[in-house]
């Protein structure tokens, strides 16, 4: 009879119980939609934070810089007064950051609960080439003018990133977040060899592959590898071994930034603590610093997402409940006289409010599995349709060495696409709630209706 | 069966009390058929609802087979209905969405009745009065007698010892006033049913065996003109 008189009934108020069972699953689909979202845009800005570093990488290292420190970027030339002179010049230089000798490294490997430490040097790699002349005045064009002299020239500059790497460890580094494609990675028995892993955005728009010739400061490399770097992630162009970038930067035994991995995610902070400690003047820098860094549509998204999206999801839940609890409640207002019979024939308030409960949680039931369609069909609306959010980071603090318009750029621009993941455990929550909501409602018009009297509930004329 | 003593039932109502029952003396009999007639508003339901235990006095007793229902919990009672009274109401209230069956059946839900057993028996019920063609029907479906009778079949299922009904014939016709009634006769007749039928119908109350006429809350009790041993209306 139970089941009977609850199907029948929500068959007599078939539309009230879905406009019911649409309001909770309007709130449970947006819980879960939020949910997702949250998480997505949580996994992106993992995946930003991560590619900045480098997979494996909790806390990086890097000095600022000094005035005339980096390699500085200076070009030396000469020529005869009173002609036209060529110059052709391709060294490496300095990327803007400050420089600390590769003993540091192994300082802050040596540090309590560091699980590795490795050092790199950024750098760019300039060609200048061109023809000046120069007239009058006195001395010879080197790179200056005599007075009463005026020198007239015509210059061409490329440059490309250059990353020194460890090849003795590729779990960390800037090539670390990055997947060879073709040909393999910088090998410790490479690390005094001339070959290069090329980025494949670089390789392709120069047209390089596994075994290509390229030039850096002046010598030929010999590409070993084309490596894709994770989605959205800007990394350098040319990977090389760091002993062969110092040498050719003139920077032996130097680095600009060393990556650190730590045992646990609980010591972050800690380790931050003693190698700032250890090195005073330097940078530390760790993923919830760079988090607080990141702006752009990605940080946008994710405020969105924790504060309006949360605050929007809990408002509709709420909402949902209230009209369920007010609609149920007014459902047994309209059966009074049925009730006021039922416990005239000798049913008890029990038997009654199980009754209401009951419909009110199949109600529940059904919206909760509606929730979950709408709540999977909009996280795959947002996927589908979400444009690609950006990050901008700045990764280097203070003024830049060298200046000119061959310095690195020091704000990484990052862009990543939103997904939005469904768990299981978040439509489990998303049920859990939208039954809660109908035991609610079920429970408040279980309560009014135990609390008739057969007398009053009877003699209320219909 | 039934011993009042001094019962009294008020109640607040529009900011002042009314006085529904004033101190009513009332004995009926086993298997006795007694009507209860007189003026709208003058406490017949609720003397009427006070011997079914869905309401209770403000004061006095009110002794069904040597029990005080004035003093019983709300379990006691609730009891009680379920397994020694059978009620008839004047509008039916049926409920809507359960079909003829399933309406009887719910007087049997509360004595935990097989499920198969409390069928069978609510579809006997039916045949009883009738309408051991239409179980299936809603009661939308069917007229106001055919409702009236699987009113009566949901009363009688459980085989109580009282029968109380309120203005049963008060939303009928004439013709089907008297075949109910006829059927309500038969019924008492047969399974010497205590039966107190609170009516406004004279020819209805002569055919119980004693009147009682309620009026500003007292009840003087006579007995009724036509016959001891009621056999349906005469003409």
């Amino acid at each position: 009879m139970f089941i009977t008189y609850l199907m029948h009934e929500l068959r007599r108020r078939l539309r009230q119980a879905i406009f019911i069972a649409l309001g909770l699953a309007l709130g449970v689909g947006l819980v879960i939609m939020v949910s997702a979202a949250s998480k997505g845009v949580s996994a992106a800005q993992g995946s930003v934070l991560q590619s900045l570093y480098g997979v494996g990488t909790d806390i990086s290292v890097t000095q600022s810089p000094t005035a005339g420190a980096g390699g500085g970027q200076h070009f030396n030339f000469s020529g005869g007064l009173g002609k036209t002179n060529s110059v052709s010049k391709n060294t490496l230089v300095g990327a803007g950051l400050g420089t600390m000798k590769t003993s540091t490294v192994a300082a802050v490997s040596a540090l309590k609960d560091v699980s590795g430490a490795v050092g790199s040097l950024t750098l760019n790699d300039v060609t200048f080439s061109g023809t000046f002349s120069a007239k009058g005045g006195s001395g010879s064009a080197s790179g200056s003018v005599g007075p009463g002299g005026t020198t007239n020239g015509s210059f061409n500059a490329n440059s490309f990133t250059v990353a020194g790497v460890d090849p003795s460890n590729d779990s960390l580094g800037p090539l670390a977040s990055s997947t060879v494609t073709s040909g393999h990675g910088l090998t410790a028995a490479e690390a005094d060899q001339d070959v290069a892993v090329v980025d494949s955005n670089y390789a392709k728009a120069e047209k390089l592959k596994t075994g290509s010739k390229i030039t850096v400061a002046g010598k030929s490399f010999t590409v070993v590898g084309i490596a894709a770097a994770a989605q959205g992630v800007t990394g350098s162009d040319v990977y090389i071994p760091l002993a062969r970038a110092q040498s050719l930067a003139g920077m032996t035994d130097e680095v600009n930034t060393i990556y650190v991995s730590v045992a646990s995610a609980a010591d972050v902070n800690a380790v931050s603590g003693e190698i700032s400690k250890a090195l005073p003047t330097a940078t530390v820098t760790t993923s919830s610093d760079l988090a607080s860094d990141v702006t752009g549509s990605l940080s946008n998204a994710s405020s969105l997402a924790n504060n309006l999206g949360k605050w929007l999801a809990t408002a509709v839940l709420a909402a949902a409940f209230c009209l369920a609890s007010i609609l149920t409640v007014s459902a047994v207002s309209r059966r009074v006289r049925e009730f006021g019979t039922l416990k005239a024939l000798g049913w008890t308030s029990r038997r009654i409010v199980r009754q209401v409960v009951g419909e009110a949680l199949v109600i529940g039931v059904i919206g909760g599995a509606l929730g979950v369609a709408v709540g999977y069909g909009a996280a795959a609306i947002v996927q589908a349709v979400a444009p690609p959010l950006t990050a901008s980071v700045s990764t280097v603090p203070g003024p830049r060495a060298g200046g000119g318009n061959f310095a690195d750029s020091a704000a990484h621009d990052i862009s990543t696409h939103l997904t939005a993941p469904v768990t299981l455990g978040v439509v489990g929550l998303a049920v859990l709630l939208a039954v809660l909501g109908a035991l609610l409602a079920g429970s408040l018009g279980g309560w009014r209706a135990a609390r008739l009297r057969p007398s009053t509930a009877l003699s209320r004329l219909e | 069966m039934y011993k009042l003593t001094g019962v009294t039932r008020d109640y607040r109502k529009g900011g002042g009390m009314v006085h529904a029952l004033r101190g009513v003396d009332l004995t009926v009999e086993d298997g006795e058929w007694l009507a209860i007639q007189g003026p709208t508003g003058h406490g017949k339901s609720t003397l009427l609802q006070i011997l079914g235990g869905l309401d209770r006095p403000t004061s006095g007793t009110v002794e069904l087979a040597g029990r005080d229902l004035a003093r019983l919990r709300e379990s006691q009672l609730t009891k009680v209905r379920a397994t020694s009274i059978g009620f008839i109401f004047q509008t039916f209230n049926l409920i809507p969405t359960l079909s003829a069956q399933e309406n009887v059946e719910t007087a049997l839900v509360p004595l935990g009745v097989p499920t198969a057993q409390r069928r069978d028996r609510a579809r006997q019920a039916l045949s009883q009065v009738g309408l051991g063609e239409r179980t299936r029907h809603l009661p939308g479906e069917l007229s106001g007698g055919e409702q009236q009778r699987v009113g009566v079949a949901r009363a009688l299922v459980k085989r109580p010892g009282v029968l109380l009904a309120d203005e049963p014939t008060g939303n009928l016709d004439e013709d089907t006033r008297d075949e109910l009634i006829g059927l309500l006769g038969q019924i008492w007749r047969e399974y010497g049913l205590t039966m107190v039928m609170v009516t406004h119908d004279s020819a209805v109350a002569s055919q119980a065996q004693r009147i009682g006429l309620l009026r500003n809350g007292r009840i003087q009790v006579r007995p009724a003109k036509r016959g001891t041993a009621p056999t349906g209306l005469a003409t």
